[in-house]
């Protein structure tokens, strides 16, 4: 179910609204996923259809979405994963506020890797999310609810929240778009924060252009979050783009990490053919800045900003945090405002030699794997932490460096998982990425028609 | 001091050169006649005059209408780096040789500027006072019961008692405004990022700005303009080509706003508390309009410096060499900047995300106002006072220009009356970052009404 042939279906058929809501609610139902921590009742959203505009008047008119559960809305308690922390929150977060007034019809909370620590979707006390092709696979996380709804055609689309890769990792893994808009686009009022500076609300959907147009809807200055930015509107930046004018970068050899696994890797170098045959040119580049800025995000001072976060709750409740959860959290005390300074300063100096090495190189964008390998469930039990870092080696960096991104299907694991591809720009470049983005999947598809299954 | 011995500002200087009154050469002999028989604690290092008279032959091989600053003398403070001096900081153990010199330096003396030398400091620019050195105490210029302010002490004296033309200060909480503000100087303090601060010893890396001390806001305009440029080697460096280009708005179009009358702090000096009305009363004369606002926002944030986790940013720069040699460390200085080691890495975020918060607020009072003019320093200080209050005296004289660089604006300090003991009652205004331009003709106007020489 994607937006593009729902809005079609509203417009040239009676299919309407409600009928939409039945079968959204029948499929929920039919299905045990994990996915979702609160439903609103049916009801509740068939009468909301009753005050629905209409499809010319409300670009989302009637199509149901799912948000994250750290994302508030006043019709469903907020629990970020986390049921001893649960609030019942007075209004929408402004990004959800904005959504239902186009039209959109909210459907429930989604769950997630506990206080958005995680990339793997196992760290939930409403238990673990699965990968959609195969269950003994991870959904990925944190944002694991919200890519197993959409994935599901449970709703149309879904908000996921993105520190580290939560929003690209779960949407690779369950072969989805995962737009990761520029920090401060769209607000992060009414969001639990994981790492406020660095937090972003992110898209889950079918297409580039689905996640652009919700993405569209939810932009916007919020003066209630300061890390809001002045950015011109994303209908300003180009919506068409000649893929061979465009410089790609990729990492050189020595920055690939496929972590063992050789299906990954030559699902990329079968991507990066694809991608050379369509563009104006693709440079290998030095990836250790990329690499050395993720080291800062878990081996620096920005857990202790997860800690700022939810300080007092963590004091007071210990034993209510999932133990590894805890266990990260707990790894914030033991750096130093001093420490912090220093960091600063270290990502100060990366963010320039980024800012160098796209000019230098003339890049339009930078394509890398979104995640080097997959792990099962059990993988990931057995080693929570190590894995978990594994699968933030491409995504861990982003929001730091200030870049844009947005996670593409390009083929799937052998055991069925996705395998995806992220597409990075500097800041600003939410629409281009997104655009690429869809020319590619339809270039791969042709390269590879079984991978449009 | 015989009156034919001083050094005139830069722009007169010129002038005097240009119309062939006197010589670059007959000015570096006046100049060591000051530096040779100084008794004011201005100098910490100067160099060789051979050296400076060799530099002025080299001289008459350029055109001086091509050369901004032909033979015009300066002064450094000790925490920038020339290559042919030692930097101390104000700290004799800590002294090393610079390999290069500070691209700000380098710029200066490229336009024809002659460096003389490098002048005394609290040590790592930890005070707003001039009594923190080995070095010994800075005395004001009008009156040596009084302090000189610093950190920028020398500096100021050095221009003030016309030993040299024009000064580099820095200025992370006012060591730059606040010592122009007492001795009857101009001290700008550009937009963060504009003059690089690599080979700087910072106060705080993050905050720092080098700042320049002069008779006339023209100058200072003049030596910003040619000192400032993007430097890769600094990462808080910031793009502003056009910062200097373009006109500005008529005073009569302005707007300009006031601490309110219960806001404004003057420590019981009900002296300083008549001179800034008089300013107000000028204001409404000459600007559009003057408004009361709310000075909370910037109250909090001047608290947020030293109550705060950028103590902490201190340690960064000299926090090894104070573990190592505690004994070469001004007793003041030690304790202030030991205190940064209380604060953790999560005091450090949660400050940040207050800061943000602030200076979101900051940016909606400057969407209706162009300028906000202050009190430089709400009272004056003995040096008798000083040494037995060293702290609070050390707060009270940041109140209105801690928050300056937290909140990421410019500012300008300018003289406007004397107080009766003889030290100079001076305003600053402040607009946000990159209205450098704005505030320097906004305080050319306070200047010339209440201040004309």
């Amino acid at each position: 179910m994607d937006i593009e042939t729902l809005q079609t279906q509203y417009r040239t058929t009676n299919h309407t609204p409600v009928d939409t809501v039945d079968a959204v609610y029948d499929r929920i139902r039919r299905e045990e996923t994990n996915a979702w921590i609160s439903l609103r009742e049916k009801n509740a959203v068939r009468e909301e259809c009753a005050r629905l505009q209409s499809p010319a008047e409300q670009p989302l008119y009637g199509v149901p979405f799912a948000v994250k559960d750290n994302i508030d809305s006043a019709v469903l308690p907020t629990t970020a994963g986390c049921p001893d922390y649960e609030y019942h929150p007075d209004q929408d977060a402004p990004a959800v506020e904005m959504l239902r007034a186009a039209g959109g019809l909210l459907i429930g909370k989604t769950n997630m890797d506990q206080f958005a620590s995680g990339l793997v979707g196992t760290r939930s006390p409403y238990g673990a999310c699965r990968n959609v092709h195969n269950d003994d696979y991870i959904s990925g996380g944190s944002s694991s609810g919200s890519a197993v709804a959409v994935a599901r055609n449970h709703v149309a689309f879904a908000l996921g929240t993105d520190t580290a890769g939560s929003g690209r990792v779960p949407a690779a893994l369950n072969g989805l778009v995962g737009l990761k808009p520029t920090r401060g686009r769209v607000s992060t009022a009414g969001v639990v924060p994981a790492c406020k500076t660095l937090d972003c609300v992110s898209v889950f959907a079918h297409s580039g252009r689905d996640a652009l147009l919700v993405e569209s809807v939810m932009t916007g200055d919020d003066p209630n979050d300061p890390y809001t930015r002045a950015f011109p509107p994303l209908e300003a930046e180009p919506n068409t783009v000649d893929l061979s004018s465009l410089t790609v970068g990729v990492p050189d050899d020595s920055g690939l990490e496929f972590f063992g696994d050789s299906a990954a890797e030559s699902l990329f170098a079968s991507a990066v053919k694809t991608i050379e045959s369509h563009v104006n040119a693709v440079d290998r580049i030095d990836f250790s800045v990329f690499s050395e800025t993720a080291e800062l995000l878990y081996g620096g001072p920005w857990v202790a900003e997860r800690l700022a976060a939810i300080e007092s709750f963590y004091e007071d409740n210990p034993s209510a945090l999932h133990p590894v959860v805890r266990e990260i959290i707990a790894r914030g005390e033991s750096y130093s405002a001093v420490e912090t300074f220093n960091a600063f300063y270290q990502l100060e100096s990366l963010k320039a030699n980024c800012e160098e090495l796209f000019s230098a190189h003339g890049l339009d964008l930078l394509i890398t794997p979104t995640t080097g390998t997959v792990y099962t469930v059990e993988e990931i039990r057995e080693q929570p932490i190590e894995r978990n870092s594994t699968l933030g080696y491409y995504t861990d960096y982003v929001n730091l460096l200030d870049l844009a991104a947005v996670s593409i299907p390009a083929g799937q694991f052998p055991e069925g998982p996705g395998f995806g591809l992220t597409l990075l720009g500097p800041a600003g470049t939410d629409r281009l990425l997104a655009t690429v983005g869809d020319e590619l999947q339809e270039a791969m598809a042709v390269a590879d028609p079984a991978a449009a299954d | 001091m015989n009156d034919d011995l001083r050094i005139p500002g830069v722009c007169d200087l010129r002038e005097q050169y240009l119309t062939g009154e006197t010589t670059p050469k007959d000015i570096v002999q006046r100049v060591y006649y000051h530096v040779t028989t100084d008794d004011t604690n201005a100098w910490i290092a100067t160099r060789d005059k051979t050296d400076v008279l060799d530099e002025v032959d080299e001289l008459a091989d350029r055109s001086i209408e091509q050369t901004p600053l032909y033979g015009i003398p300066f002064a450094i403070k000790d925490n920038i780096d020339d290559a042919g001096l030692p930097t101390s900081a104000g700290c004799p153990a800590y002294t090393y040789n610079p390999d290069t010199s500070a691209p700000v330096v380098e710029k200066l003396r490229a336009a024809g500027g002659l460096l003389i030398g490098k002048t005394n400091m609290d040590q790592f620019a930890t005070g707003l006072v001039g009594t923190r050195s080995p070095y010994g105490i800075c005395r004001n210029v009008f009156n040596p019961e009084f302090i000189s302010g610093g950190s920028s002490s020398g500096s100021a004296l050095a221009v003030a008692n016309r030993q040299v033309s024009f000064a580099l200060g820095t200025d992370t909480a006012g060591s730059g405004r606040v010592p122009a503000a007492v001795n009857g100087l101009i001290g700008l303090k550009p937009t963060r990022g504009v003059l690089s601060n690599a080979g700087v010893v910072p106060g705080c890396e993050s905050l720092s700005c080098v700042s320049v001390l002069s008779h006339t806001v023209e100058d200072a305009r003049l030596v910003e303009q040619l000192a400032a440029g993007y430097d890769p080697n600094d990462p808080y460096s910031r793009r502003a080509e056009d910062l200097f280009d373009g006109s500005v708005d008529p005073p009569e179009s302005l707007t300009v706003a006031v601490p309110t009358i219960e806001a404004r702090q003057f420590f019981g000096n009900r002296e300083a508390e008549q001179l800034f009305e008089a300013v107000v009363e000028d204001c409404e004369s000459t600007f559009g309009a003057v408004e009361r606002i709310d000075f909370s926002i910037f109250e909090e944030a001047s608290d947020l410096l030293y109550n705060g986790p950028w103590v902490a940013e201190r340690l960064t720069t000299v926090g090894e060499f104070i573990k190592k040699h505690p004994a070469d460390i001004d007793l003041t200085v030690r304790g202030i900047i030991r205190d940064g080691e209380m604060y953790s890495a999560s005091d450090a975020f949660e400050a940040f995300h207050r800061l943000e918060e602030l200076r979101t607020k900051a940016g909606e009072v400057f969407e209706n106002v162009d300028a906000l003019v202050v009190p430089t320093i709400g009272t004056i200080y003995t040096i008798e006072g000083e040494q037995l209050h060293p702290l609070e005296i050390n707060t009270e004289l940041g109140y209105y220009t801690n928050f300056v660089n937290l909140l990421d604006l410019c500012a300008v300090s300018v003289p406007t009356d004397r107080y009766d003991a003889g030290p100079t009652f001076s305003v600053s205004v402040i607009g946000p970052a990159f209205d450098d331009r704005q505030i320097t003709h906004v305080a050319e106007q306070l200047h010339t009404t209440r201040f004309h020489q």
